[in-house]
């Protein structure tokens, strides 16, 4: 069968171009971190030595430099790592902001809105995010109990093309 | 070929069979499952005075059940059927809401007839009723369109599908506006 596979020129261009298309993903994923990295440093740096500004500034920067959908979670974090230094400066618009900032980016977003909330002891308004409130947890308990597998899909679609 | 995930057809059958069973055991996790299906964070207690299922969301918005399925369809809710009832949302702010002052936390009584005893009349405000039939039926519906989430998204990233999902959610009645349309719609008491 593998050989089958391997002399199926229509197959392989297929392979190729999938393989590629992880590569280019991979590739702007490194290039993101590593500018990111050096301002990880300072950030951790700079709390070190309680400057929460320059911390938040720092966070600040990494958040905006960071882009792409598969970066959510990283920008997410830091927008999170803003949060905590304006918090420590008493700060609390910036915080509040940067707690928004992260919710916004759509991962552990409830908890984020519960930290929002409890942060600021003030409800969370409704524009803070246009997806209902109960999206990530539903995506949650789908992933629980079990995508459709990818292999099941792809041959239901072979087979509606035969 | 790659299996569809055994855990989410057994699932929403079990929840099926169990949203037929009157009996209050069965019908107790059936219900737990179907908050599950709208991504509540469920709870089943058996505490004197609590709820017999509880669905809580983000936002510190709770809805307390109260199920009395083994009542025929003859029966008439009581006064201290009421009574119990109205005792759930103090049981919830005091256990499961993060601001209790602020929380929103709704009760709904599954039961076959929302007909009242006359001396439970009084009672009846604040309480929300849903038939057990109703509930099934739309358990149905719910149960087909997160089949269909699950063959659309399958593989997906959340960050990156979200608006998508949101949207299909709003679509096929997951989100929390549709649930409270569904479980707030009949009020007890009847004008």
């Amino acid at each position: 069968m593998l050989l089958t596979l391997m002399e199926d020129k229509d197959y392989r261009a297929e392979a190729d171009q999938a393989i590629q298309s992880i590569q280019a993903k991979q590739d702007l994923k490194a290039t993101d971190y590593e500018d990111a990295g050096a301002d990880e440093v300072r950030y951790a740096r700079a709390m070190w030595d309680e400057d929460y500004e320059s911390g938040l500034h720092k966070a600040h920067d990494i958040a905006d430099r960071v882009k792409g959908a598969e970066l959510a979670g990283y920008r997410a974090w830091w927008w999170f790592l803003a949060s905590v230094a304006a918090g420590l400066m008493k700060d609390l618009k910036s915080e509040k902001d940067a707690l928004q900032r992260s919710a916004s980016c759509g991962v552990n977003s409830g908890w984020m809105h519960q930290l929002l909330q409890k942060r600021t002891h003030e409800p969370i308004p409704e524009q803070v995010s246009q997806n209902p409130p109960n999206a990530e947890s539903l995506w949650e308990v789908l992933t629980k109990w079990g995508w459709l597998g990818p292999g099941l899909k792809k041959t239901s679609k072979k087979c509606r093309n035969v | 070929m790659g299996l569809a995930g055994p855990g989410f057809e057994k699932n929403l059958q079990e929840m099926s069979e169990r949203l037929k069973d009157r009996n209050h055991v069965a019908y107790h996790q059936g219900l737990e499952t179907l908050g599950l299906c709208f991504g509540a964070t469920t709870t089943r207690a058996t505490d004197q005075g609590a709820p017999d299922v509880i669905w809580s969301f983000a936002g510190d918005f709770h809805l307390a059940f109260e199920a009395k399925t083994e009542k025929g369809k003859d029966s008439k809710l009581s006064k201290s059927d009421l009574q119990e009832a109205k005792g759930h949302p103090e049981w919830v702010r005091a256990n499961l809401c993060n601001d209790p002052e602020k929380a929103e936390v709704e009760t709904i009584i599954i039961s076959e007839s929302s007909s009242l005893h006359q001396i439970a009349l009084p009672f009846a405000g604040g309480i929300f009723y849903c038939a057990p039939q109703k509930l099934w039926q739309w358990s149905q519906k719910i149960a087909e369109g997160l089949r269909k989430l699950r063959v659309r998204f399958s593989g997906r990233e959340f960050a990156e599908a979200v608006k998508e999902f949101s949207n299909e959610m709003r679509n096929k009645g997951l989100d929390l506006d549709a649930v409270k349309a569904t479980c707030l719609s009949e009020p007890l008491k009847k004008k």
